[in-house]
C-alpha cells in the first residue's frame, strides 16, 4: 500500500531535482556604484570624504527553494538610475544642495542613518530661516524617499528598498564634508 | 515669627533666626549683624540667609549674603525730610556678581522700599506698613531675569518694564511692557524673536502655592516659531493677546491663550509642562478662524510649504475647531467653510466655492455630520463639476451617506460606498467603488494632451483604494474604445500627488478598429483590427520606463495599409532603405493588402528589445503582405535605444517626415 506512495514521492523529488534554483543576489557592488554616482552628482566632489574601503563581500543575498543538489543560476540585476524622472529629482536635489550646504557646515542639519537628512541644531538661526530650513529638509526627504523606492521597484524588487537606502546612507556619509554631522545607528550625532 | 533669638550687648548686634515663613517666601538660618556707626567707621549691616525659598517663582537660593552701609540721608523728593538708606552688593551660590540690594525707609519707618538691581535692570518694591498697598516696579529687566523665572527656555534678549500692585489680600494687578523679547526651547523648535507687547495683567494666589495669571496685551511686532508653524508680524502690527492660566514654576494649565487681529483669531487651551519627560507644550483644544484671502499666506503658508504644497493660493472663510488627546492624536474636528477655494500652481488641484460643514470624530461613539458642497473640483487638470458630500464620522472614519456624483465632460464619475480614514497609517485611507459613465473621450484626451480620441468612456471599478501613498484599483478597468475593448488590470499609482508618481498596470486590448485609431494618430491609414497586450507597464512621472508590449493584427476582415503607414512602420522598426525598383513600386500604389502585422517591444533600462512575427532565421517580420504587390517589412534591429524610438514616434505624431536611416 505504501509502495505506490513511495514511488510518487520519489518521482516528485526527481521532478524537483530538474528544477532550477535562481538565487537573486542583492547587487551590492552595482548599488554602491549607482549610489556613488548619484551622491557625487548632488554633492559635487567638494566634501573631503575618504575613499570607501574595498570590501568584496558586502552584499546580502536572498535565496529561494535552495536544495543542495540542484543546479543554480545567477540573476545579476542592473541598478539603473537613468530614467528621466530620477534625473529630474537628481537635478533638483543638486540645486537644493547649494542652499543646504552652509547648514551642513554649521551643524544645523545632519545626515541620518537611513539616508535622509534632519534638522539637528537650528538654535543659531533666525526664526524665518529656521522655518525655511524645515521646509527644505522636508522636501529633500520626500525626494530621497522617492528615489530609494523607485530604484528598488524599477529593478523588480521592492523589498530591496531598505538595502538601497542603507547603501545610499553610507555613500552620503562618505561624501560628507569635514565637520558635518551624521547619525549613527543608535541615533547619536557624530561629527566627521 | 522668630522661633529663637540671641541678643548680645556689644558693639555689634548679632541676630540669628532659625526660620521665617511667609506665604510667598521662606527663609532658613538667617543671621543679621549690625555694627553701629563709630568715630572712624560707617555703620555696617550684614545679612546672611542660608536658604531662601520662593515657591511661587520656583526659586531656591543658598548662602545669600548681603552687605551694605546704612546711612541717614535727605529724601530726594522732599529734602527737608530724612530717610534711612542702605544699598550694597548681594550674592548667592551660583549667582552673578553684579547684583545689588538696598532698602530705603522713612525715618519714622512708615514706608520701606527695597531695590534689587543688576546692571541697569532694577526691581523696586514699595512695602506697605500701614494703610498702603505693596507696589513692585520693574525697570529694564533684561533677559537674564527671565532666565531665572523660566529656566527651561533660553532667554536671549529683550527688555521688560512693568508695575505690579497688591490690590487685595491675594491679588496683584499691573501693567507689563516688553520689547525685543527673544527666547527659545533648547532644541530650537519653539521660539520667539523681536516680540514687543504691552498691556495689563493680574496675578492671584491659589491653593497649594499655585498662582493664576490673566493678561491682555497688544503685540506690535514679533516672530513666533512652533514646530513647522512660523508667523511674523512686522513693526506696527496690532495683534491682541489674551492669556488665562493657573499653575506654578514650570507647570501651567492654560485655560485660554488666544491671539487675534482683523480677519484672524486663534485660541489654544492646554498645558505647559517642562518638569517631566512629556512634551513641553501640549495643546488640548485649538480653535482658528481665518479669512483666507487676507491671512492664508501669513498663518498657513509656512506649514503648507512644509507639507509639500508650495505656492498654493487660498480664499474664503474657514473656521475650524480641533480637539487633541494626551498623545497628540486628533479626536475631534469641526469646520465651517464659506466659499473656500484652494489652488495648486501646477494645476494638481483647484477647488472652487467649497461651502458647508465638515465633522470628524475619533472619540468613542461620538458622531459628527458633514454636508459639504462645491462649485468646481479640478483634479490633475480634469474639471469636475459641482457636487455634494454628505457623510457621518465616527471612530476615526468618515462614511458617505449617499453616492458622490462628479460631473465630467458631459458624463459623470460616481463614487459609491466612499469611506475615508484620514489617519489610518496601515489600512486604507480612502476606499470607494467608482463608476465612469458616458464621459467624452475627446475632451478627456485633450485634457491629458493625447491625440483626440473619438468616442465615449464607460468603465466600472469595483474598488478604488488609497493606502499609504499608493492608489490601487481592485479588479479591472474595462474601457470600450475604437469598437473594441481595452482592459486595464492591476492598476496602481504610487505617490499620485507626490514626487515622481509611479503608475503600474497590465493592459489588454482586443479588437480595436485600426482605422479610426491610425487616423487619430496621424499614422497613415490601416484597416483591420488590433489585439495587444502590454504587461508590466510602468510609468514614472507619467513617462514609460518599462513594459512588455505585444501588438498583432487580427487575421480576419478587411486588411489594408496605406503607403504612408508603410513608411511610418518602416521607420519605427529601425528604418530601412527602399531604393531602386522597389522604391518606385512602393510609390506607385496608394495602399496594399496585408495578412498580418506584428510588433513587440520589451522595454527595460532605456532599451527596447524589439520583435514581431518571429522567423526561423532570427529575423522578424513587422508586416506580412498579401496579394500583389506584396509588401513585407522585416526588422533586423533587435535592441533599439528607447529615447531614440520615442523620438521617432513623437516626430510621427507631430506629422514630421520619417527619416530613413
Amino acid at each position: 500500500m505504501l509502495r505506490p506512495l513511495r514511488w510518487l514521492l520519489l518521482s516528485a523529488l526527481l521532478v524537483l531535482a530538474a528544477c532550477v534554483t535562481i538565487n537573486v543576489y542583492f547587487p551590492a557592488a552595482e548599488a554602491e556604484r549607482a549610489a556613488r554616482e548619484f551622491v557625487d552628482d548632488v554633492i559635487g566632489r567638494s566634501g573631503n570624504g575618504q575613499p570607501p574601503a574595498e570590501d568584496e563581500n558586502r552584499g546580502a543575498h536572498v535565496s529561494r527553494f535552495h536544495f543542495g543538489f540542484i543546479s543554480t543560476a545567477h540573476a545579476q540585476a542592473d541598478i539603473n538610475i537613468r530614467t528621466p524622472a530620477i534625473q529630474a529629482i537628481r537635478a533638483r536635489m543638486r540645486e537644493r544642495f547649494e542652499t543646504l550646504k552652509p547648514h551642513f557646515e554649521s551643524g544645523a542639519i545632519g545626515m541620518t542613518a537611513d539616508g535622509r537628512i534632519a534638522v539637528r541644531d537650528p538654535a543659531s538661526l533666525p526664526l524665518r530661516e529656521r522655518a525655511t530650513l524645515n521646509q527644505l529638509v522636508a522636501e529633500d526627504n520626500r525626494d530621497r524617499d522617492a528615489v530609494y523606492r523607485e530604484i528598488a521597484v524599477a529593478n523588480g524588487h521592492p523589498e530591496w528598498e531598505a538595502q538601497i537606502r542603507e547603501t545610499f546612507a553610507r555613500e552620503w556619509i562618505e561624501r560628507a564634508g569635514a565637520g558635518w554631522y551624521y547619525q549613527g545607528a543608535g541615533g547619536s550625532w557624530t561629527r566627521k | 515669627m522668630p522661633q529663637a533669638a540671641a541678643l548680645e550687648t556689644r558693639h555689634e548686634l548679632d541676630l540669628r533666626i532659625a526660620r521665617i515663613a511667609h506665604a510667598q517666601a521662606e527663609a532658613e538660618a538667617l543671621r543679621l549683624s549690625f555694627r553701629p556707626m563709630g568715630l572712624e567707621q560707617p555703620a555696617r549691616l550684614v545679612l546672611d540667609i542660608e536658604r531662601l525659598k520662593m515657591p511661587a517663582l520656583d526659586q531656591e537660593l543658598r548662602s545669600v549674603h548681603l552687605e551694605c552701609e546704612p546711612s541717614m540721608q535727605a529724601r530726594p523728593d522732599a529734602p527737608e525730610l530724612a530717610e534711612w538708606a542702605c544699598q550694597g552688593p548681594v550674592r548667592w551660590r551660583g549667582g552673578q556678581a553684579d547684583w545689588s540690594l538696598g532698602w530705603r525707609s522713612a525715618s519714622d519707618l512708615s514706608a520701606i522700599q527695597v531695590r534689587l538691581a543688576q546692571g541697569s535692570s532694577e526691581l523696586v518694591l514699595d512695602l506697605p506698613l500701614v494703610g498702603k498697598r505693596m507696589v513692585a516696579q520693574a525697570r529694564r529687566l533684561s533677559a537674564g531675569w527671565m532666565q531665572r523665572l523660566l529656566p527651561q527656555w533660553q532667554w536671549q534678549g529683550g527688555r521688560i518694564d512693568g508695575r505690579l500692585e497688591h490690590t487685595a489680600p491675594s491679588q496683584w494687578r499691573g501693567e507689563l511692557k516688553a520689547s525685543a523679547l527673544a527666547a527659545q526651547t533648547p532644541d530650537g523648535r519653539f521660539a520667539l524673536a523681536g516680540v514687543a507687547l504691552s498691556g495689563p495683567f493680574e496675578i492671584a494666589n491659589r491653593a497649594h502655592g499655585q498662582l493664576s495669571v490673566a493678561a491682555r496685551s497688544t503685540l506690535t511686532a514679533g516672530e513666533v516659531l512652533a514646530g513647522p508653524f512660523y508667523v511674523g508680524w512686522p513693526e506696527g502690527s496690532a495683534v491682541s493677546l489674551d492669556l488665562a492660566m493657573v499653575g506654578q514654576g514650570g507647570r501651567w494649565q492654560v485655560d485660554r491663550l488666544s491671539l487675534g487681529e482683523d480677519g484672524f483669531s486663534a485660541a489654544v487651551s492646554g498645558r505647559l509642562d517642562n518638569s517631566g519627560s512629556g512634551g513641553w507644550v501640549q495643546a488640548a483644544d485649538i480653535a482658528i478662524g481665518i479669512d483666507l484671502d487676507r491671512h492664508y499666506e501669513r498663518y498657513l503658508g509656512g506649514v503648507m510649504t512644509w507639507l509639500g504644497q508650495r505656492d498654493v493660493s487660498a480664499r474664503g472663510q474657514l473656521d475650524v475647531r480641533v480637539g487633541l488627546a494626551e498623545n497628540g492624536r486628533l479626536t475631534r474636528l469641526d469646520a465651517a467653510l464659506e466659499d473656500v477655494g484652494l489652488r495648486h500652481p501646477a494645476g494638481r488641484y483647484d477647488l472652487v466655492g467649497v461651502t458647508g460643514e465638515l465633522g470628524f470624530r475619533d472619540d468613542g461613539d461620538d458622531e459628527a455630520r458633514t454636508a459639504l458642497g462645491w462649485r468646481r473640483l479640478g483634479v490633475s487638470g480634469l474639471p469636475l463639476e459641482a457636487g455634494r458630500l454628505v457623510a457621518v464620522s465616527r471612530g476615526g472614519e468618515l462614511v458617505a451617506q449617499s453616492p458622490v456624483v462628479l460631473g465630467l465632460f458631459g458624463g459623470s464619475i460616481t463614487l459609491d460606498a466612499l469611506r475615508i480614514r484620514p489617519f489610518d497609517a496601515e489600512g486604507d485611507r480612502l476606499s470607494a467603488a467608482v463608476e465612469l459613465r458616458d464621459i467624452d473621450m475627446t475632451s478627456l484626451a485633450t485634457a491629458f494632451r493625447w491625440p483626440a480620441f473619438p468616442g465615449r468612456l464607460d468603465a466600472s471599478l469595483p474598488r478604488l483604494r488609497y493606502s499609504g501613498e499608493r492608489l490601487t484599483v481592485d479588479g479591472e478597468l474595462d474601457i470600450e474604445a475604437f469598437d473594441g475593448s481595452i482592459d486595464i488590470g492591476a492598476l496602481a499609482i504610487e505617490r499620485p500627488f507626490g514626487v515622481a508618481p509611479a503608475l503600474s498596470a497590465d493592459v489588454r486590448m482586443r479588437g480595436l478598429d485600426l482605422q479610426p485609431m491610425t487616423e487619430v494618430f496621424g499614422f497613415g491609414r490601416i484597416e483591420g483590427r488590433l489585439d495587444g497586450d502590454i504587461v508590466g507597464l510602468r510609468l514614472l512621472d507619467w513617462r514609460p520606463v518599462a513594459f512588455d508590449a505585444d501588438l498583432r493584427s487580427q487575421e480576419s476582415g478587411r486588411r489594408r495599409i496605406s503607403q504612408l503607414a508603410v513608411e511610418q512602420l518602416t521607420s519605427v522598426g529601425g528604418g530601412g532603405s527602399v531604393s531602386g525598383l522597389q522604391g518606385r513600386l512602393l510609390g506607385a500604389f496608394d495602399s496594399f493588402s496585408y495578412r498580418r502585422i506584428g510588433l513587440s517591444c520589451r522595454l527595460a533600462n532605456d532599451v527596447c528589445e524589439m520583435g514581431g512575427i518571429e522567423g526561423e532565421d532570427g529575423s522578424y517580420t513587422i508586416l506580412q503582405g498579401s496579394g500583389l504587390p506584396q509588401i513585407t517589412i522585416r526588422g533586423f534591429q533587435r535592441r533599439v535605444d528607447w529615447p531614440v524610438l520615442l523620438g521617432r514616434l513623437q516626430a510621427m505624431l507631430r506629422g514630421a517626415a520619417p527619416t530613413v536611416e
